[in-house]
């Protein structure tokens, strides 16, 4: 461990220190620190300082208007989601009816040259390939990534 | 010294299991609520919201930096909770849970790569009648300014450690339970925070 990660790690229970954090063997040990280092009692001060301002200030709550507003666009927005919801599932259960359907036609035409109809199944194999393959990878990164939630 | 003590220090560390009896009475109620709305009564889940939309709405204004952004992300949040709360566990608690779901949405939501502007939704908490004169308020407006400013500088790790900490009054245990990270992390990410905000706020100078 190099030294000046050594001085962060033990600032940062100068921290833990001023927030009451720690255990009494740790605070007397910080408080000997105290004691004897200047620079570590120039921070302790600067830290209760920050503290108190933080501590002077909250977040604003929006007015209770808004929050009502809120609750009539919330179940608004809960029945459009379930709307969009059955849309898309009856739409692609709808799809892929036709898709089959048309496989099946392009299939069983005695019309078509045997080459079109290999074509046709081919694309459609692909198709099924490509989808299978994005969704899976997407799956994989939502489930393993690190970074997931770092906004780009 | 420091060093050795700092890699087996013990903070104020709670027995896992002990649970505060605010948390207890908080637990209890999220349960009855939850367990009113899977019943099929909107009302439980309404009174579950009203308890967090003050802690949703600040999670979501640290991480989106503006007030339009934070309330799309609390409606999003909402909405998800909603849907995935007939899977949630009801032996644990609630707040963790839906940390995570508040986060997500704020992160998805954040349009401006965590710059934050528009009107600074932090105000002082005054005590009493007395006044501050004319040259404190304008001192009073900045440092809220800075500060404000300051928090949306923070790299996204150190920023919820801090806004969890300052803001939502959550102690070192709970804010490694909810993030799900060591409590010496939770103890450097709040460091580091307060090291980058003491420079944006001019308290070097001042001592």
């Amino acid at each position: 461990m190099n030294n000046s990660r050594q001085n962060r790690e033990d600032d940062a229970l100068l921290s833990a220190y001023v927030d009451g954090e720690l255990g009494p063997q740790e605070a007397d040990a910080v408080e000997k620190r105290l004691a004897e280092d200047e620079r570590a009692r120039l921070l302790v001060e600067q830290l209760r300082r920050m503290k108190e301002i933080t501590g002077a200030m909250r977040i604003k709550d929006p007015p209770r208007e808004e929050w009502e507003r809120f609750w009539q666009v919330h179940y608004n927005r809960v029945e459009r989601s379930l709307g969009w919801l059955l849309f898309a599932t009856g739409g692609l259960v709808v799809l892929a009816w036709a898709a089959l359907s048309l496989i099946n036609a392009i299939w069983n035409s005695t019309a078509l040259p045997a080459l079109v109809r290999w074509g046709s199944v081919a694309a459609v194999a692909g198709v099924v390939v490509l989808l299978v393959s994005v969704v899976r990878e997407r799956w994989h990164v939502r489930r393993t990534t690190r970074y997931k939630d770092i906004a780009r | 010294m420091f060093g050795l003590l700092f890699s087996s220090f013990s903070l104020n560390k709670p027995d896992p299991a002990e649970v505060s009896p605010l948390q207890t009475e908080e637990r209890d109620g999220d349960r009855r609520d939850i367990k009113l709305f899977l019943a099929g009564q909107d009302r439980g889940f309404e009174d579950l919201m009203n308890r967090y939309r003050q802690s949703a709405y600040g999670i979501a204004l640290g991480l989106t930096g503006n007030h339009d952004d934070a309330m799309d992300a609390v409606q999003r949040a909402f909405i998800s909770v909603h849907r995935s709360l007939p899977r949630f566990r009801l032996a644990e608690p609630f707040f963790p849970w839906l940390y995570r779901i508040v986060r997500n949405a704020a992160l998805n939501q954040r349009r401006n790569e965590g710059r934050h502007r528009g009107d600074v939704p932090l105000e002082w908490v005054r005590q009493g009648d007395g006044r501050p004169d004319p040259l404190q308020q304008t001192e009073a407006e900045d440092l809220r300014r800075r500060l404000w400013e300051g928090i949306g500088e923070l790299p996204p790790a150190q920023r919820e450690v801090f806004l969890l900490y300052h803001f939502q009054g959550l102690k070192y245990r709970r804010i490694a339970d909810t993030l799900g990270i060591p409590i010496g992390t939770v103890m450097s990410r709040l460091h580091n925070a307060r090291l980058q905000l003491r420079q944006a706020m001019g308290l070097e100078s001042e001592s």
